[in-house]
């Protein structure tokens, strides 16, 4: 794994921006209303191909351990590690997980720590509500083939999400499938991200129809979710946390409704809802615990940082089970300085209340003073790509960050 | 990626109309439409979404019953992103 400095395309904000990442360029969150580029071709990264068959080892490795993990978590009842106390809301992931051959899933991302020399480690399971997925399917693929068209790419994000709405149609209720993001995210990464995921179902022969989650109306007659032209809202894509839909005005009229498959209610929900238990840092410390040693984990636990934290031990991270995107996270090295995020890049009291994981600290890699996180796709169950993204302000990965192509030579 | 522009462009305008039948109220038999209209007998209701060619089911009678903003971001204010 290297990292190379390339003078950028002289065009490369229109050309990205006409491939679909109208975002490329966004308001800096340090200095707000300043632009800031968040796509990057100042810089790639290249792996070598054996470091990438290793690496897409290690991201299905995870991926089963995961599962597994998840069927561990059901089996033993431990929902309340996870922050999910409603028993009802309990029963219902639970459902869902027994039911999870029924209920399409289609993709995640795992957050690795890697530099080509040790094994990766793993950061984060990203496994409900995913993004920075534009970016790694197209406008870096088509960067390559522009710029080195001899070179190669982890790269087959396009083509599995396709085949896995394909793959998936028979699961699917009668009628076309909705696709909701929320106006809440002004920058409109989650209503592009949706569209693509759209356009994608829709290659894949699926009716669809977008939405805004602000949109979706609770007809009191039928009970039943419906569109704003009335139609009844059989499945839905949400790109919006199952922590936050069960916590919306209207979270019991969802987990009544609710179909797990097999049109066991009348909303059926994509993803489903036992990624909740996936997309919560609660599973570093399940995960850990199954497989102590694992050469991909980090030592996490959940009631305290224990031997992480003593005067020759390694630090920690304290992670909040449900942050997003860095916030909340403080870091504690082994002489006791801590580091979080400055307030500009995550607001550090919106988590945490639900409580914390304790990860041993393991520092990003360091480039040239730049800080590369790896996101690695994982779509129906299979690796599927690759994106990185970079800071070289904090050691935390937060909504500043770059994102940087790369290359397989 | 093209084609993600187009679904863009064409994502905030949808002309399909909602789905309607004309019913009797009580028993949800499908009647002549001229039976909801302004000059018809007035025994009919529309009934919306839903399914039956015969007797109708699954639907509606109020287009305007439906409750929103249930989910997501109150109106005016900003939630951020729910991707990660």
């Amino acid at each position: 794994m290297r990292r190379h400095t390339i003078t950028p395309r002289p065009d490369w904000l229109a050309t990205v921006e006409s491939q679909g990442l109208v975002y490329a360029m966004c308001s800096d969150p340090c200095n707000q209303g300043g632009p800031h580029a968040y796509w990057d071709e100042s810089a790639y990264y290249e792996f070598s191909l054996p470091e990438v068959e290793a690496l897409e080892e290690v991201v299905e490795e995870l991926h089963e351990l995961s599962l597994a993990a998840a069927e561990h978590v059901v089996r033993t009842g431990r929902f309340a590690d996870f922050g999910i106390t409603d028993p009802r809301l309990a029963a219902v992931v639970a459902e869902s997980w027994r039911r999870r051959d029924e209920q399409p899933s289609v993709y995640g991302r795992f957050d690795l720590a890697y530099d080509g020399t040790g094994p990766a480690k793993l950061f984060e399971y990203n496994a409900d509500t995913p993004t920075s997925l534009i970016e790694a399917a197209g406008p870096q693929w088509f960067w390559m083939e522009e710029r080195f068209p001899e070179a190669d790419q982890w790269n087959s994000l396009h083509e599995r999400l396709i085949d896995s709405w394909a793959g998936q149609k028979h699961l699917l209720p009668p009628g076309p499938v909705h696709f909701a993001h929320s106006r809440g995210d002004t920058e409109g990464e989650d209503w592009l991200t949706t569209l693509y995921l759209q356009e994608c179902a829709e290659q894949a022969g699926l009716q669809t129809i977008g939405i805004a989650m602000e949109d979706i109306g609770w007809d009191e007659l039928s009970g039943r979710f419906v569109d704003l032209e009335h139609r009844f809202i059989r499945s839905a894509f949400k790109l919006y946390p199952w922590e936050w839909l069960v916590d919306d005005e209207f979270a019991d009229h969802l987990l009544n409704a609710i179909d797990l498959g097999g049109s066991t209610g009348s909303t059926l929900w994509i993803e489903p809802a036992w990624k909740m238990l996936l997309s919560n840092k609660a599973l570093l410390a399940v995960l850990w615990e199954l497989n102590p040693g694992h050469p991909n984990l980090l030592p996490a636990y959940l009631d305290g940082p224990r031997e992480l934290a003593d005067p020759d031990g390694p630090g920690y991270a304290a992670k909040p089970l449900l942050g997003r995107e860095g916030a909340g996270i403080r870091i504690i090295e082994p002489d006791g300085h801590q580091t979080r995020l400055a307030d500009w890049a995550g607001d550090p009291d919106r988590y945490g209340a639900e409580g914390y994981c304790y990860q041993q600290y393991h520092p990003l890699p360091d480039f040239d003073g730049n800080r590369p996180v790896l996101g690695t796709w994982v779509v129906d169950g299979e690796s599927a790509g690759l994106g990185i993204r970079e800071t070289d302000d904090s050691p935390i990965t937060h909504q500043g960050a770059r994102f940087l192509p790369h290359l397989i030579r | 990626m093209v084609g993600t522009l187009a679904l863009t462009l064409s994502g905030c305008s949808s002309s399909t109309k909602t789905p309607s039948r004309c019913v009797d109220p009580g028993t949800l038999k499908v009647l002549d439409a001229h039976s909801c209209s302004a000059g018809g007998s007035g025994a009919g209701q529309w009934y919306y979404c839903g399914y039956g060619t015969t007797t109708a089911s699954g639907g509606t009678f109020s287009k305007s019953a439906a409750k929103r903003g249930g989910f997501g971001c109150p109106k005016g204010s900003s939630s951020g992103s729910g991707g990660g």
